[in-house]
């Protein structure tokens, strides 16, 4: 998996202050950071470690107070929001832990609302969805409404949604939360063979040491900041990681 | 997106939320409703009464002493049978010209009674008025100047007091005094309210006899054509002031009767559609109340809709066109219930009721920018929230 060019997340010095009632919070304390092509990355740590803002930021869904983020080596700094959705809807892909699919939408329809704001044609955005929800094994559940399936079925839903876009970087936080074992497995198998097949890049967020191993890079967070990275090497399947 | 995408999730917004859309409209229906249904009668009731002052007959103008203005008590009158004779040379053809002299009183045939509108006038009314004779005939230039008990009924009063039978050369009782019926006027309806077809027309010089009155209360007269009716006015009350110094005389015209009333009616239609419209307005705050709640409602949709690439304006769009879309279809249902509403009453009732176009056009145009204006508030609270914190709302 040889990445030419520009990473696919570029960080440098990354920082994001709070007013919560008055009190200023530093949540990121100076963050930098490089993930390549298709890497797979986990990011672990504590609650309150900053894991969450440092996703958002990456997911171009907050700002930074300082520093410099390149997303497939576009500045985000410079963008206006208007562009900002535009590279959140081509170049990333969300997978939530609670899902976050339309309740009263189908499989199908949840799965293709990426492409409504890609204004791509009715019938296109049915046949990306429906490939999608084949490719993460729902072809069956095409019609169905979010309450009618499982949860492992919901996240997997949520993924192929993740994907129909086909970004250069899947970003997950906690996919695996509200998950059981059985479904969670499932899930990261899901993930494991998009990173592998795919070529694109996954940066997941997780309390779990079982699904952080998936990942080849484990980067721990304390309090703001890059405690230990043991990256971007690659090939280094978790074995020093602590439960 | 495209505008029907954005068309099509609103509705379906909108469809999965069928009762509070339908309660939502039901604040603009009733708005649209009311301004349809009203500015309907407000028209049917202007058109009636142009439609009964041309019913007069035509070129009349009403000469009465005194200045008119609305809502003043009328002038003592001064004029008598000699005026009239002033006038008619005035004029040049005394045809044209007829007096009029009017009293309520009791008339009786047997033992039925009936109070009634006695008119002392002359000949020369059906020469001015539309006044057509349906049996026998009218009164005479001679019944006037021998002061006969004659009198010419309307057709009211010939079918309360006689029935069946054929009223004329029978004896009818008017103010204690016998007189001959000689003719019935065809039936004419009414006129502000009044209805003509209550009326007794008897010779004028009777007339002042029988009440003790010398004074006339007024006198119509004929021009001769549209353009004549301006100067001839003008001459005649020049004529009247002359002999009269210091004195006012009005002389009243279809054109300025027509005028006078449509403006007021006007006034009232527009009185009634401005109530209407405030009603409008306020199914337009309920409109505004239900997409804030929506978006409260939706705050996880709307971040999760940024973070797959909506942009802040295709979350606005989405708002202000469901917002817009309760109001448009809560005005096209207003209108056809409006329509009907309309219709129905006009065929159901004694109430004018005519649908304009105008009020349509204004119902449905209002109600799009009510939905518009009241949509923007809430479409832009959507539009801008912060996709983090609305991820995380529950």
């Amino acid at each position: 998996m040889t990445s030419g060019g520009a990473p696919a997340i570029e960080a440098v010095e990354l920082a994001r202050r709070y007013q919560l009632d008055g009190v200023a919070v530093e949540a990121l304390r100076g963050v930098s950071l490089r993930v390549g092509e298709g890497e797979f990355a986990a990011i672990v740590g504590p609650s309150g470690s900053g894991k969450s803002t440092l996703m958002h930021l990456l997911g171009c869904l907050d700002r930074p107070s300082s520093g410099v983020l390149r997303i497939n080596g576009v500045d985000l700094s410079r963008l206006p929001d208007a562009e900002l959705a535009e590279l959140r809807n081509r170049t990333i892909g969300f997978v939530f832990q609670s899902f976050h699919l339309l309740s009263r939408t189908t499989a199908l329809d949840n799965v293709a609302l990426p492409l409504v704001y890609r204004g791509l044609g009715r019938a296109e955005r049915r046949a990306r969805a429906r490939a999608a929800l084949e490719s993460v094994g729902l072809g069956h559940r095409l019609h169905h409404r979010p309450a009618q399936m499982s949860g492992g079925e919901q996240q997997r839903v949520a993924i192929a949604r993740a994907l129909v876009g086909e970004p250069k970087v899947l970003l997950a936080d906690e996919p695996t939360g509200n998950l059981d074992s059985g479904s969670g497995a499932e899930v990261m198998a899901i993930l494991d063979r998009l990173n592998a097949e795919g070529g694109m890049a996954v940066v997941l967020v997780t309390h779990d040491a079982e699904v952080a191993a998936h990942a080849r890079r484990q980067i721990h967070m304390r309090d703001g900041l890059i405690e230990r990275d043991d990256g971007p090497r690659g090939g280094t399947s978790g074995g020093g990681v602590r439960v | 997106m495209s505008l029907r995408e954005a068309l099509a999730m609103a509705l379906e917004a909108l469809r999965v939320n069928r009762l509070r859309s339908a309660l939502t409209m039901l604040g603009v229906i009733i708005g649209v409703l009311a301004v349809v249904v009203l500015v309907a009668i407000g028209t049917g009731a202007k058109d009636e009464i142009e439609r009964q002052i041309s019913g007069l007959g035509t070129n009349i103008i009403l000469v009465v002493p005194g200045r008119i203005t609305l809502g003043a008590a009328p002038t003592q009158s001064k004029l008598g049978l000699a005026d009239v004779a002033y006038v008619r040379r005035v004029v040049g053809d005394p045809s044209k010209v007829t007096v009029s002299l009017q009293s309520g009183e009791t008339v009786r045939v047997g033992r039925t009674e009936a109070f009634v509108t006695v008119i002392g006038t002359d000949q020369n009314l059906v020469n001015i008025f539309e006044r057509p004779v349906a049996k026998g005939r009218p009164l005479s230039g001679t019944d006037v100047d021998t002061r006969r008990r004659v009198a010419v009924l309307g057709s009211e009063v010939a079918d309360r007091l006689f029935g069946e039978l054929d009223p004329i050369g029978r004896q009818v009782t008017v103010a204690g005094a016998r007189f001959r019926v000689v003719g019935v006027y065809a039936e004419v309806g009414q006129t502000f309210g009044l209805s003509r077809d209550q009326e007794i027309h008897i010779p004028v010089t009777t007339a002042q006899r029988l009440l003790g009155i010398e004074r006339i209360n007024g006198m119509a007269v004929g021009a001769s054509g549209p353009d004549e009716i301006d100067p001839l006015s003008d001459k005649v009350t020049a004529a009247l002031r002359e002999r009269y110094p210091g004195e006012q005389f009005s002389a009243v015209t279809q054109t300025a009767l027509l005028g006078t009333v449509g403006s007021v009616l006007g006034m009232l239609t527009g009185v009634l559609a401005a109530i209407a419209g405030i009603s409008l307005l306020v199914g337009g705050v309920g409109v505004s109340n239900i997409m804030l709640v929506s978006v409260r409602e939706r705050t996880r949709e709307i971040g999760l809709r940024k973070a797959l690439g909506a942009r802040q304006r295709d979350v606005l769009a989405q708002f202000l066109i469901e917002a817009v879309l309760l109001t448009t279809i809560g005005g096209l249902v207003g209108i056809v219930l409006g329509v009907g509403g309309s219709l129905a009453i006009a065929a159901l009732t004694e109430v004018p009721a005519s649908i304009t176009w105008w009020s349509i056009v204004l119902a449905f145009g209002v109600s799009a920018a009510v939905g518009v204006f009241f949509g923007v508030a809430p479409a832009r609270r959507a539009g801008r929230l912060d996709p983090v914190i609305a991820l995380r709302a529950e």
